[in-house]
């Protein structure tokens, strides 16, 4: 589904991305892990096309996605769930909602598919999204992409300012997604013991470059990943 | 007194009217048109033009109209586009000196080929009779006609995909990218909306007053002021500061005269930029 | 921007032209007028050019600030009776407070370019509807004779012309001697990382301050002068219109930030302005787009993109002559 081949990204000039290698096949849950300013959010952000790489390509579903412009590759079913969000404070959930459907008409079935993952925002509908707690808006945030059935998710550090229970609640859900099937997905996490129980495949990005690649399980006995990610001395 | 409130809001309507398209695109494209009077001036001259060339009165409003929603457009396409390349301050700078050349340029055309043309657009009929007050009818019209623009834009604002997708982009440009929302094409169709309803307003003034070339510079002060105090990007602000505004003048025109009536709503302007820049509603859209 | 227009040995160049122009064309009282004009137009761009080209700050009522010297300084002189040096002082003391009160206001409250242009906007409006309607004191539309100075030195027009023109030497001097000052240094920073500049300990508020206030003192002192030698003052002669259009179009087309960008402006648009007179209000609409072409193309104004284009080809002619000299 995702095919990401020697990319290189700049940001004002700065290099961030050097030769990332990454690929998610369909229907997959792969997680990216990295302390603060490896790139995770970088690599993000060039895949749904808020920004261009240097060098490389970057592939969805056989069709590069290189210079395309974010709206419409959000249009194309590549849906970036941003960390600080991105919502529309002023508007209800209800509309938020409407808005990740866009530009089609929201139909019931796809509210439903929301409601039925958070239950908690059937009530709120009509509640301004800026005056929700943290876990609600991100339960928003993540509702708001799956409106328009996406085929790539991509999250951004998803439980970011979440009690343990709700980020647990999220990944919950996330692996629903997973089983129900027709989506991939590609998580960036600082929580990286939650990732790595989710996701089956793991990227290790450090200083820009992919450092370590392979199955969660691996990943999760590797010494280095051990010290540095998960707190063992 | 009550007759000069009706006139306060009849002339607040338009006020409205006027703000909304000013303040939906700086929410929008964080760009100010310091052209918008002159587009109504525009409007204001072509249907006078095309009614004396003997047009029907409805068609050649509609055309002038239409022809300030072209112009828009055009504008955002063109000018703008180098304009949207900047960021922030830049971009914002960069609008007030281009359109400000752009108003330069209207206003010496218009007070050039057409010093003399008037839009002058006279209802006839008796004065219509609102609790005990006598109103003209030209001015009834005007007051409603605004009214009705403004209470359909509201609707679509609130209930439709493009006003729902207007108002996204307002409050999270990114997040609004993030959900496939076009802001160039989006920003594209505000610039039209914004020509049409400047339009509009010389339509409504014209009822109320003849308007002409020398009108453009006025309103567009007017304009500033309205959205200024309706804090930038705000389309209730504009809402509320347009009516609230339009009494003020029609009560200080009644009590102090002309000049005062219109240092007065400068200095609201002033304090409000001083004290409250972000205007005076606390709304976010 | 250091360009060939900034360099000292241009601007003696310059000042000398100016000053040998009266023994050229002093007969003619036309040109002479035309002249004079030009002086004031051009110490209003260095005014201009200090406040907005150098630190930013978007003032929109340069004619509105040289009028309050203007009015102010007449009305002291001729119904107070105040002798016309003080008056003058006076004025221009007004345009400075006033320019330093937009300055430190707008700093302090953190006002965006937009919310400057628009409160320095609606005071030249303000001050243009006081002039009109108060026409006891003012005179209104019809303007005011000016008594003080009547039949002295000052309403010649050669001497008037050497004393405008010394004063916009001073101006340069000042502007020049600025720019090679902290301040110089502290716009130069604020404008390429304002951030990266308050941290580094720039005093924002006092070198935009001093700029606004130097600046409005720098339009009064010119417009109560010129005000004196002509002997009329009214509205329109310092209305939003006719001052600021103009002062902006001679920097658009002079450049914004180099010391002499405005000298070479005011006498382009001048020399334009005379010729194209018979056009009329077209004129508003040439300015128009001029304005619109520089600050979309040339974001420098007109003379520093020449002046690049002359550099760069300069160079490449330098470069072809060591080819071929190398043979």
């Amino acid at each position: 589904m995702l095919r990401v081949e020697r990319l290189d990204v700049e940001r004002d000039g700065t290099p961030v991305l050097h030769a990332v290698d990454l690929h998610v096949a369909d229907g997959e849950v792969v997680a990216l892990i990295g302390s603060n300013g490896a790139g995770k959010t970088t690599l993000l952000r060039t895949v749904c096309g808020l920004l261009t790489p240097t060098r490389g390509e970057v592939t969805v579903a056989g069709r590069s996605v290189v210079g395309v412009p974010a709206f419409e590759l959000a249009r194309r079913g590549i849906r970036y769930v941003p960390a600080e969000r991105r919502l529309f404070p002023a508007l209800s959930v209800r509309d938020n909602l409407a808005l990740g459907a866009y530009p089609a008409r929201p139909t019931r079935d796809r509210y439903e598919v929301v409601f039925e993952l958070f239950p908690r925002l059937r009530e709120r509908r009509p509640q301004a999204v800026g005056t929700m707690s943290g876990g609600e808006q991100q339960m928003v945030a993540l509702g708001r992409a799956l409106m328009s059935s996406p085929r790539l998710l991509l999250l951004d550090e998803p439980t970011t300012g979440l009690a343990p229970a709700l980020a647990e609640e999220a990944y919950t859900v996330i692996a629903r997604l997973r089983d129900a099937g027709g989506l991939t997905v590609l998580i960036a996490e600082q929580q990286v013991h939650l990732a790595l129980e989710l996701a089956a495949r793991a990227y290790v990005l450090e200083g820009g470059t992919v450092a370590l690649a392979g199955p969660s399980t691996s990943l999760r006995d590797d010494p280095g990943v051990r010290r540095a990610y998960l707190g063992f001395a | 007194m009550i007759a000069v409130l009706f006139d306060g809001v009849a002339f607040g309507l338009q006020l409205s009217l006027l703000a909304v398209g000013l303040t939906l695109i700086y929410g929008l494209g964080g760009v100010l048109n310091l052209a918008h009077g002159q587009f109504a001036a525009t409007t204001a001259i072509i249907g006078a033009r095309l009614i004396d060339g003997g047009l029907p009165v409805v068609v050649s409003i509609t055309a002038a109209v239409a022809m300030a929603a072209g112009l828009g457009a055009a504008l955002d396409v063109t000018l703008m586009r180098p304009v949207y390349r900047l960021r922030g301050e830049d971009r914002v700078l960069s609008s007030l000196l281009v359109t400000l050349g752009l108003a330069f340029a209207i206003d010496g055309l218009l007070i050039r080929f057409a010093p003399f043309t008037l839009l002058n657009l006279v209802v006839p009929g008796p004065a219509i009779v609102l609790f005990g007050v006598p109103m003209r009818r030209g001015v009834v019209v005007a007051a409603l006609s605004a009214a009705a623009v403004l209470g359909m834009l509201v609707l679509v604002l609130r209930g439709s995909r493009w006003g729902r997708a207007v108002r996204s982009i307002i409050q999270d440009e990114e997040g609004a990218t993030l959900c496939g929302i076009d802001p160039a094409r989006m920003r594209r169709s505000v610039f039209a909306l914004s020509g049409a309803l400047a339009g509009l307003v010389a339509v409504t003034q014209g009822l109320t007053a003849p308007i002409g070339a020398t009108s453009g510079r006025d309103l567009t002060v007017l304009a500033l002021i309205v959205t200024v105090v309706g804090g930038l990007g705000r389309v209730s602000g504009a809402l509320i500061a347009g009516v609230l505004l339009g009494v003020v003048h029609a009560v200080a025109s009644y009590a102090v005269g002309a000049f005062v009536t219109f240092v007065l709503l400068l200095l609201v302007a002033i304090a409000v930029i001083l004290l409250r820049p972000t205007g005076l509603v606390r709304s976010a859209v | 921007m250091r360009g060939y227009l900034s360099g000292g040995g241009p601007l003696v160049a310059t000042v000398t032209v100016l000053a040998g122009l009266p023994l050229v064309i002093g007969d003619s009282r036309y040109l002479m007028t035309l002249a004079i004009s030009m002086l004031v137009v051009t110490a209003y761009a260095v005014a201009f050019n200090l406040v907005f080209g150098r630190s930013g700050q978007l003032f929109l009522c340069l004619g509105a600030l040289a009028g309050v010297a203007a009015y102010g300084s007449v009305l002291l002189a001729d119904v107070v009776g105040v002798p016309l040096p003080v008056a003058i002082a006076a004025g221009v003391a007004c345009s400075g407070g006033i320019g330093a009160v937009f300055s430190w206001v707008a700093v302090r409250r953190r006002l965006g370019v937009i919310f400057v242009g628009i409160v320095t906007l609606a005071f030249s409006l303000v001050f243009t509807n006081l002039l009109l309607g108060g026409r006891a004191l003012t005179g209104g539309e019809t303007g005011l004779l000016v008594e003080a100075a009547a039949g002295s030195w000052l309403r010649e027009r050669v001497p008037a012309y050497y004393l405008l023109l010394a004063v916009l030497v001073g101006y340069l001097a000042i502007d020049r001697w600025l720019d090679g000052s902290w301040l110089g240094w502290a716009f130069r920073a604020l404008k390429d990382d304002p951030v990266a500049a308050e941290l580094a300990g720039v005093d924002v508020v006092r070198a935009k301050v001093i700029a606004g206030a130097l600046g409005s003192a720098m339009l009064g002192l010119m417009g109560a002068l010129f005000a004196v030698h002509d002997g009329f003052i009214s509205p329109t002669g310092f209305d939003f219109g006719d001052i600021d259009v103009r002062v902006l179009v001679v920097l658009a087309v002079g450049g914004i930030g180099s010391s002499l960008g405005p000298v070479a402006g005011a006498v382009v648009v001048t020399a334009v302005d005379e010729l194209l007179r018979p056009l009329g209000q077209l004129r508003l609409t040439i300015y128009g787009i001029v304005l619109i072409v520089i600050f979309l193309r040339f974001r420098q104004g007109l003379v520093p993109a020449l002046e690049g284009l002359a550099r760069r080809a300069g160079s490449r002619r330098a470069h072809a002559h060591r080819l071929t000299a190398g043979r």
